[in-house]
């Protein structure tokens, strides 16, 4: 469900056929746009013809031009981006799908994610968009000035932006002058100047004034446009115009209100009266004012403003809707407030509010209401309107609202509270949550019997339910999801789909994996129903995550395949706001030592997420970037990610398990560079084992018996791994009962008890097999390498040519991450054909042979065994068909294995 | 607990007190500069730059904005704006 759109706020106003054309400004706008990388401000009260030069502008250009007229409703981000977004795709252009779907979410976005999205989104639009934002000054939030600057500063070479507004933007002005990416037309710009008053009072208004009198005209109005504009139309239909100008030019009052004065003398009492009273309303139509006014010629009225050029400006091309100038409502507005008694002037904003409320504008209506401060019927249409609202997420609009409602109203509004606290949690605010809720108890006493209190009741459950799980109190938030999901009514979609997935969650936190895919799954049904993309992969995800820590690395890989097939027919695969999908895939590829296929989708993933810096997607994807790294041995750069892991995770709220999963691969780094102490010292704070996550739990135990056979305590190992092997084999945690079937044998083997130590290690190779599994072996470096040696021979090869091909693949990948000089197993069986691609070992040996070493100096240059470097080259030939040096390396150079040079 | 203040704001040209509802209550004087001030009392700074806004939308020059402690006697008709202006 998307924010309904008011088109008209979209509608390039047209330009008045007499209008006085301004080239000399529209040229300096259109050299301005024609710099790459510039932006155009236009800034200077209202009345100097800014919205008229833009108008102007639009008409004159060859590129696709999005307009926006911002107001004060538009400060929301969720808003002022729909709108936007829209103003960008009138004709069906495919710009800001994800965004708006993202949007739809109602979560409080990190600033740069929607421009970042758009940014993207526009570079792949590849022709020229030039977005123009009228009346600018009317957005104060600062989420939006944010996000609006990093468009600005990011901005692709085909976007031209053109802001207009009364007040300078609150932005880093003076840094875009110094880097010649702004280009501005101010107030002195804007003055008419001598020829064009003239222009403008002769040949346009038809008025016969002497070029003094229009030099003492602009002289009084100081080229101020509306001011020139008001003196012409009280000289309209006068005889004398020369006596008006002396009289006026000779007064020193407020130029406008002397006009303005002069100008409804001039009216029939009907038209004062219309003026006056439609001047509360920011748009006109007939019917409005007809509601506003209690009778029946609205269209007339209006039509009748235009012809006459009383500042009224057509916001479309059939002339529904109208608005007056905003400085000639203003005057309008101070001269009603003025002259009428204040229940007439709270009267006329009800019947606009019911207007709106009666055609769909439901915060149009709240705007009429609230300005008069009419809680009661701001808190009916919010009870009314709210859970719809939120489904949008509309959130500032939300909060701002229940700020200007006073709190004796809102206690007595149970769907005021809940949109209140859905606000508030979805912007983060955690703390402000719980005494909201306290209150809410407070009206229900936690009883459900009215379907009003039911939801609350439900409400509140979610929402403690949620926070539940983000704090690791498992049981709880499967207690309270549970308890929200049969209270919650179905059209409270908004709040529903957090369910599954906190209950998803939950349930992987306890290792009842299948209890937790039902959940995701169904989340992702829900996503699928509402045709909500982002929540669908969020479940689809929880789904393949779940399936990693089962240990079922093909199942993840197939769903992960099938989701990013599904992404591609939307064309949504590159949106960042998706990227995560990917991340179980590549923790996969990483576990089976596709390290670099790893990288590669990694790297994508990575280039993605620069326009969505979700935390906890962040996080995610640099936890697997660590994982990657620590796997290719570049410990430095997995340091350095951890860093930048760990920044990110004291910066900003994110799950508190992965907060702790980034703490234990610190630990996991220290161990790897051989600081035991430090690793230690930082476990033992962590207390191991205490994690009340199964997952993380069963790492925090692994860890510390790594440290302690790193230690060479392989007692104190033992005593952490029994228990834990016992444990692990009757659930479904395999990924971690291979580590520790694994390490048992490592144990075993340093307890130079090698019999024991193969049964654990050839259990740990059965598990693994299946599924793929090789760097949950290549932790340990040496102590692998003897366990591989000791099975060389062993007939657990010899009955089975599968686990023979495995064991082969994991002598290799010892290999290739450079542990010190080992016995490579026989040539395998399965080994051979040219479809077998070389391994990272073989290629070094080949290279050598090109470079035309002997099979010593080989061996001595990888510190191999000389018959090692002879079995190598055996398997080159094998894979190359080949029987010579020279043929392998020709044959190695045409299939571009070796370049040329080499 | 803020403290109240008596603001005088000046602006350039003459403004009839029928704008008083419009900006607020505050008093709407001319003298004979061809200046016009509105005075009374603040609020709070986002009353002011309310005020301030509205002198704004209106195209109304700004000439000083001066502060003094709510004690200031509203109908002191000797008064003299003081120096410490806003330029």
């Amino acid at each position: 469900m998307s924010i309904p759109v008011l088109t008209t706020k979209l509608f390039i106003p047209p330009v008045r056929s007499n209008a006085v054309p301004r080239s000399r400004l529209v040229k300096k706008l259109a050299a301005g746009l024609s710099q790459p990388g510039c932006f155009i401000l236009l800034s200077g009260p209202a009345g100097f013809g800014k919205t008229t030069l833009l108008s102007e502008l639009a008409v004159r250009l060859d590129q696709k031009v999005a307009w926006l007229s911002l107001d004060e409703g538009d400060n929301d981000p969720v808003r002022f981006w729909t709108y936007l977004i829209a103003a960008c795709r009138t004709n069906g252009e495919r710009i800001g799908d994800a965004a708006l779907s993202l949007l739809q979410t109602a979560q409080q976005l990190p600033v740069e994610v929607v421009p970042g999205i758009l940014i993207n989104d526009l570079a792949v639009f590849s022709r020229s968009l030039v977005l123009i934002l009228d009346d600018f000054h009317t957005v104060q939030n600062e989420m939006i000035h944010k996000s609006f600057t990093y468009l600005l500063e990011h901005a692709p070479g085909n976007l031209h932006v053109v802001i207009s507004t009364r007040v300078d933007p609150p932005w880093p002005l003076a840094r875009f002058r110094a880097r010649n990416q702004l280009v501005e037309v101010r107030v002195q710009d804007l003055r008419f100047r001598q020829d064009e008053a003239e222009a403008f009072l002769n040949r346009t208004m038809n008025l016969p004034l002497s070029d003094q009198e229009v030099a003492s005209l602009t002289a009084r109005t100081e080229g101020w446009v509306a001011g020139m504009q008001l003196a012409a139309l009280s000289m309209q239909g006068r005889n004398n115009p020369s006596s008006f100008v002396k009289a006026f030019t000779g007064s020193n009052v407020y130029v406008a209100e002397y006009l303005v004065e002069e100008i409804l003398l001039h009216q029939a009492e009907e038209i004062q009266s219309f003026l006056l009273k439609t001047s509360i309303l920011d748009r006109l139509s007939g019917g409005l004012c007809d509601a506003v006014m209690g009778r029946q010629d609205g269209k007339i009225m209006l039509e009748n403003l235009y012809r006459e050029n009383l500042f009224v400006l057509p916001l479309d091309d059939e002339r529904l809707w109208f608005r007056y100038h905003q400085l000639f409502a203003d005057l309008l507005r101070a001269r009603l407030q003025s002259d009428f008694p204040q229940e007439a002037v709270v009267a006329l904003h009800q019947r606009a509010a019911s207007w709106y409320e009666q055609n769909g504008f439901v915060a149009e209506a709240v705007n009429h209401v609230l300005a008069v401060r009419d809680f009661e019927s701001a808190a009916r249409l919010f009870e009314q309107y709210g859970s719809q609202m939120m489904t949008r997420g509309e959130l500032a609009t939300f909060l701002s609202w229940t700020d200007a409602l006073p709190d004796e109203v809102i206690v007595r509004h149970p769907q005021i509270i809940i949109a209140k606290v859905w606000a508030l949690t979805l912007a983060g605010e955690y703390r402000l949550v719980e005494p909201i809720l306290k209150l809410a108890e407070s009206y229900t006493g936690s009883k459900c019997d009215t379907p009003e209190t039911c939801e609350l009741v439900g409400f509140t459950a979610a929402i403690r339910a949620f926070f539940a799980m983000m704090a690791g109190e498992d049981d709880i938030a499967l207690q309270l999801a549970e308890r929200a999901e049969g209270l919650l009514p179905e059209r409270s979609v908004h709040v529903r789909w957090l369910l599954p997935y906190t209950i998803g969650a939950a349930y992987r936190g306890r290792g009842q994996f299948e209890k937790a895919v039902e959940a995701f799954q169904r989340q992702a049904q829900m996503g699928e129903a509402h045709d909500n993309l982002i929540v669908w992969v969020t479940g689809v995800t929880g789904v393949a995550l779940v399936r990693r820590a089962q240990g079922s690395l093909r199942e993840v890989v197939q769903i992960c395949h099938q989701a990013l097939r599904r992404l591609d027919a939307y064309e949504a695969a590159g949106f960042g706001s998706l990227a995560k999908l990917e991340t179980p895939l590549i923790e996969v590829l990483i576990e089976q030592n596709e390290l670099d296929e790893a990288q590669r989708r990694l790297e994508g993933v990575t280039a993605r997420m620069q326009n969505w810096p979700m935390p906890t997607d962040r996080l995610h994807s640099l936890l697997a970037l660590i994982q990657l790294q620590t796997a290719q041995g570049d410990l430095i750069g997995a340091l350095e990610t951890l860093r930048v892991a760990k920044e990110l995770k004291s910066n900003h709220a994110v799950l508190m398990n992965l907060a702790r999963l980034v703490d234990l691969w610190e630990i996991r780094l220290f161990i790897e560079a051989g600081e035991f102490t430090s690793a230690d010292r930082l476990l033992e704070a962590l207390q191991p084992g205490t994690s009340r996550w199964v997952e993380l739990r069963d790492y925090e135990l692994l860890l510390l018996a790594n440290l302690r056979l790193a230690q060479s305590r392989p007692n104190e190992s033992q005593k952490i791994l029994s228990p834990l092997v016992e444990e692990l084999e009757v659930s479904e945690r395999k990924p971690a009962l291979i580590e520790a079937l694994a390490l048992q044998a490592y144990v075993w083997n340093e307890q130079k008890d090698r019999d024991t130590a193969l049964s654990f290690f050839i259990k740990a190779l059965d598990l693994a097999e299946p599924e793929g599994f090789v760097q949950v072996f290549l932790k340990f470096g040496k102590p692998m390498h003897q366990l591989l040696a000791m099975l060389s021979h062993h007939q657990f090869l010899e009955t089975n040519q599968r686990r023979a091909y495995y064991v082969d693949k994991l002598s290799n990948a010892v290999g290739g991450r450079n542990v010190e000089q080992f016995e490579p197993p026989g040539p395998s069986g399965s080994v051979s054909g040219l479809v077998e691609p070389l391994t990272g070992r073989e290629i070094e040996v080949l290279h050598l042979i090109a470079a035309g070493d002997s099979n010593r100096t080989i061996a001595k240059k990888l510190v191999i065994t000389e018959s090692a470097v002879k079995k190598h080259t055996g398997n080159i030939y094998g894979k190359l068909s080949v029987n010579s040096r020279t043929q392998a390396v020709a044959s190695a150079r045409q299939l571009g294995i070796l370049s040329e040079q080499n | 607990m803020d403290m109240l203040w008596f603001y005088e704001i000046r602006v350039a040209g003459l403004l009839t007190d029928r704008w008083s509802d419009w900006f607020g209550d505050l008093k709407i004087q001319s003298d004979g500069s061809g200046e016009t001030s509105l005075r009374g009392i603040v609020v709070d700074q986002a009353a002011l730059f309310g005020v301030l806004n509205k002198i704004h939308a209106l195209n109304l020059t700004l000439v000083s904005v001066t502060r003094y402690p709510d004690s200031y006697e509203l109908d002191n008709s000797s008064f003299h704006h003081s120096s410490t202006a806003l330029s």
